[in-house]
């Protein structure tokens, strides 16, 4: 079979501005891809994965890189090709699907027309009758009724505009679809229905994929071969099986052992991609069973007061809570899951005395809290007791303030150590969370994004509290990251005995980390219990559904 | 545990967002040009008395009409290029006969001292007013947007044109002269109260959007009171966008006195003003033109120089040009 995606020694590099120095992103890659066959493309972000594909698309700005090597789609060379010949290649040829396809779509046309306007420009003869036809077609080959195709790309869900960003790929059938990671922003269920339909359009037509992805999970599910890159370099390349349960190369045996999956040994440390290899694992300790109750909200209901609706009149509030009842037990961890929208942070922050319920009790160690996020007073000292760490390291850092002020802050407001004694206790917090205590002075964004995470929790610990909220902390990480902080989150539990509310969306993450799940839809609670129990014998049925597309 | 692949970048000394605009902004070469002719500008404004007593002439005596042969009997230069010699070396003023030069340099002490006073209470107000909306949210922030709106809406210059006259009659007695410092108080207080609203408005929204961001959220958390969100952690993300504000507000007070000044209603004689010679230059063109030029070219190059130096800054402090 000969490839229809022929790759070979590709290098990307952006020469750098003045004095600073051209960045390689992409070093010699090469792969060949059969008619229909799926590639996985892995690597962690800065791997120069994205690149590749840019590359493949001819998409690169040549004002701003330097490529060389040979791209060749069905025996058309990309590389160094006029415009024009790659034009006529983009869309008929090589089709792509991007991560955002909010951003991806136009926001003032009907997705219908979209398609349309795509179809039209390689079918030149086409008149607007037989474009939109084709359109329509296309969306219901996606699964996306006829009657929407008027609508606009605000008016779907996550999942439908995805849907949407492949049948615009698709429409002109072309041989290879490049698809960026298409599901990375997708809650697990969605993006599983999302893969299996890129695998039912690949089994009818043919159209072979390259799956761009940091997610060996999805890898492992799609791909018949996947190609692992680190530092813009290909470090191993096979057969997905081969790879998943034999690789040769350290890095690609760290990288996939470091994503906790569901079959991991709750509890054990996960292997990093520069530390601890896969083999030295050692046995979980035994995790103790909290019984005196330290937090709890009952029938908790948070509602969000409606958009103004004229002067007077409101829209229906939005009951983002609805009668949630938890308890956190002193020294345990219990996991708080959902998807997007579940009310799952919104809980988390009424627990941490940020936002006000609307009905129903908060109390933390037997104390009534719920009216912290209005009481100045109360609001400190439940600040003392109960932190938070944030999901996005970028987000959660002031950018204007150094790494000393942003985790003294705490020791500011709850202590009178002076400045001298708060560099001492920062400094100290900084090397408990791995970090060295000459960075100081530093800006967050001097930091990588799994160092500012540290950060983050080394400002939670700042001022002892017995509660931990993390909101999602290593979602907004590389896998490999992700080990680290999970793996420190793990040891400080141990060490200071914390009680840890962990809000997530990741299964295999809260499986692995957790003693006691709640899981959540739509402002309530449908089931919760020990992780074994939920993990094993699962009641509900939207548990049994969010497990089955975790696996 | 292991680290993450930052350390490259630990070899060099702390990078404060402040060092990483001043280093941007030396790398733009038109932005250190107008820094140049903006620091010249500030330097012969300052300098403006000593260096008259260098060059020997003052703003105010009427050499043209003190000494024979510098004026025809129209009062229009003698010698050509309006009456550019090796005395005079810009020429002196049609009628009256005061020398150039002095009155550009001394002309530049009242723009900028105009400027950077309105300036500097528009950035006080701007700050507080917009950082304040901008936290507080709800009804504030609706009262402000009102404030706003109605400000803008307001036909500026008619209004400067129309209070001018209104202060004077007030608190000046009929046959008095109005001193000097109330003119200057006068046109500040005006500027400023409409110069503001802009400024406020941006960092409103910069405020609304930056107390979203978790960091906020987590001073929150670590039970940090309002004065300590406000003051630590709002108003250093603002300072970038009140420095570019500042700098490109600037050059628009130097040009709106000079109009005002040329309409009547700014600066009066015998303080010498931009704005007053371009007016008087304008009555005696045909005859004259290099009366216009002078005046004309410099309010030209200091206001270029200003906006350019405006537009390095920003570009300098622009997120997505470093970091």
């Amino acid at each position: 079979m000969s490839a229809v995606l022929r790759v070979r020694d590709l290098t990307v590099s952006f020469p750098g501005r003045g004095s600073a120095g051209a960045v390689t992103a992409v070093d010699g890659v090469s792969f060949d891809l059969a008619r229909g066959e799926v590639l996985g493309l892995v690597g962690e972000s800065g791997s120069g994965k994205s690149t590749v594909g840019l590359a493949a698309m001819g998409l690169h700005d040549a004002a701003r890189t330097r490529v060389s090597g040979s791209v060749r789609v069905g025996g058309t060379e990309v590389v160094g090709a006029p415009e024009s010949e790659v034009r006529a290649l983009r869309g008929a040829r090589i089709a792509m699907v991007f991560q955002d396809a909010l951003a991806a779509l136009s926001p003032f046309h009907g997705v219908g027309e979209q398609l349309a306007e795509a179809f039209r420009i390689h079918h030149a003869g086409a008149s607007r009758h037989e474009a939109r036809d084709a359109a329509v077609s296309m969306l219901e080959r996606v699964g996306i009724p006829a009657a929407r195709a008027r609508d606009h790309p605000h008016q779907f869900s996550g999942g439908m505009r995805q849907r949407v960003m492949i049948a615009m790929a698709l429409i002109n059938a072309p041989d290879v679809l490049v698809a960026d990671e298409p599901t990375t922003a997708l809650d697990a269920r969605v993006q599983r229905q999302v893969l299996e339909l890129l695998e039912e359009l690949r089994q009818e037509s043919g159209t072979a994929v390259v799956l761009v992805t940091h997610d060996v999970g999805v890898v492992a599910g799609t791909c018949d071969r996947m190609l692992v890159m680190r530092g813009g370099r290909v470090v191993e390349e096979g057969p997905t099986a081969r790879l998943m349960t034999a690789a040769e190369h350290p890095y690609t045996r760290a990288l996939i052992g470091a994503t906790p999956s569901m079959d991991s040994v709750p509890g054990t440390r996960l292997a990093t991609v520069d530390g601890v290899p896969a083999a030295a694992r050692w046995d979980a300790p035994a995790r103790p069973a909290g019984t005196r109750t330290l937090a709890e909200v009952v029938d908790l209901r948070v509602e969000f007061p409606g958009r103004r609706r004229g002067v007077f009149g409101r829209h229906e509030p939005v009951r983002a809570v609805r009668g949630v009842s938890l308890r956190v037990a002193a020294g345990e961890t219990l996991a708080l899951v959902g998807e997007s929208g579940s009310g799952k942070s919104t809980t988390a922050r009424v627990l941490a005395g940020l936002r006000r319920p609307t009905g129903g009790e908060v109390r933390f160690d037997g104390r009534d809290i719920s009216r912290a996020a209005v009481d100045a007073r109360l609001r400190r000292e439940i600040g003392r007791e109960v932190q938070l760490v944030f999901q996005d390291p970028y987000a959660s850092l002031n950018p204007r303030r150094t790494i000393e002020e942003i985790v003294g802050t705490p020791l500011r407001v709850h202590t009178a150590l002076d400045a001298g004694e708060r560099r001492e206790r920062v400094a100290g917090l900084l090397r408990q969370v791995g970090l060295d205590p000459a960075h100081l002075g530093r800006y967050p964004h001097e930091f990588s994004g799994g160092q500012r995470q540290r950060v983050g929790i080394a400002r939670a610990l700042a001022s002892r509290p017995r509660l931990i909220i993390a909101d999602e902390p290593v979602s907004a990480l590389d896998v490999s990251v992700q080990a680290q902080v999970l793996n420190l989150l793990m040891d400080l539990r141990e060490e200071l005995g914390l009680s840890l509310l962990f809000v997530s969306h990741d299964l295999a993450v809260v499986r692995h980390l957790c003693d006691r799940v709640a899981v959540m839809r739509a402002g309530t609670i449908v089931e919760s219990g020990p992780r074994d129990e939920v993990f094993d014998d699962p009641k509900a049925p939207y548990t049994r559904e969010l497990l089955a597309a975790a696996m | 545990m292991a680290e993450d692949h930052s350390d490259r970048l630990f070899g060099l000394p702390p990078r404060g967002p402040f060092a990483t605009a001043v280093r941007a902004f030396r790398r733009d070469r038109t932005g250190m040009a107008a820094l140049a002719v903006v620091a010249c500008c500030v330097l012969l404004a300052l300098a403006a008395p000593l260096l008259c007593a260098l060059y020997g002439k003052d703003p105010t005596s009427h050499y043209g009409q003190d000494t024979p042969g510098l004026l025809s009997a129209e009062g229009l230069p003698v010698l050509p290029n309006g009456g550019i010699s090796a005395e005079h070396w810009f020429g002196v003023e049609p009628g009256l006969g005061r020398d150039v030069l002095a009155q550009l340099l001394y002309g530049m002490r009242t723009s900028l001292l105009v400027a950077t006073a309105s300036v500097a209470v528009i950035a006080v107000t701007g700050v507080v007013l917009g950082v304040t909306a901008g936290y507080l949210g709800g009804l504030a922030d609706r009262a402000f947007g009102f404030v706003c709106d109605v400000l803008l809406a307001f036909p500026t210059l008619l209004l400067l044109l129309a209070l001018g006259p209104v202060v004077r009659t007030r608190f000046v007695g009929p046959g008095e002269n109005e001193p000097a410092w109330m003119q200057f108080t006068v046109l500040v207080l005006v500027f400023a109260a409409f110069g503001w609203v802009p400024l406020a408005m941006v960092l409103r929204t910069t405020v609304r959007a930056l107390r979203e961001r978790e960091f906020v959220e987590a001073a929150r958390a670590a039970g940090a009171s309002r004065r300590h969100i406000v003051f630590r952690e709002l108003l250093p993300n603002v300072w970038a966008p009140v420095l570019v504000h500042v700098t490109l507000a600037l050059p628009g007070v130097v040009t709106a006195e000079a109009a005002l000044s040329f309409l009547g209603v700014g600066i009066d004689e015998p303080v010498p003003d931009w704005g007053r010679m371009i007016s008087r230059g304008s009555e005696v063109f045909y005859d004259d033109p290099t009366y216009m030029v002078f005046p004309g070219v410099t309010i030209l190059v200091f206001v270029l120089a200003f906006n350019l130096l405006g537009d390095a800054v920003r570009d300098a402090l622009d997120p997505r040009t470093a970091r």
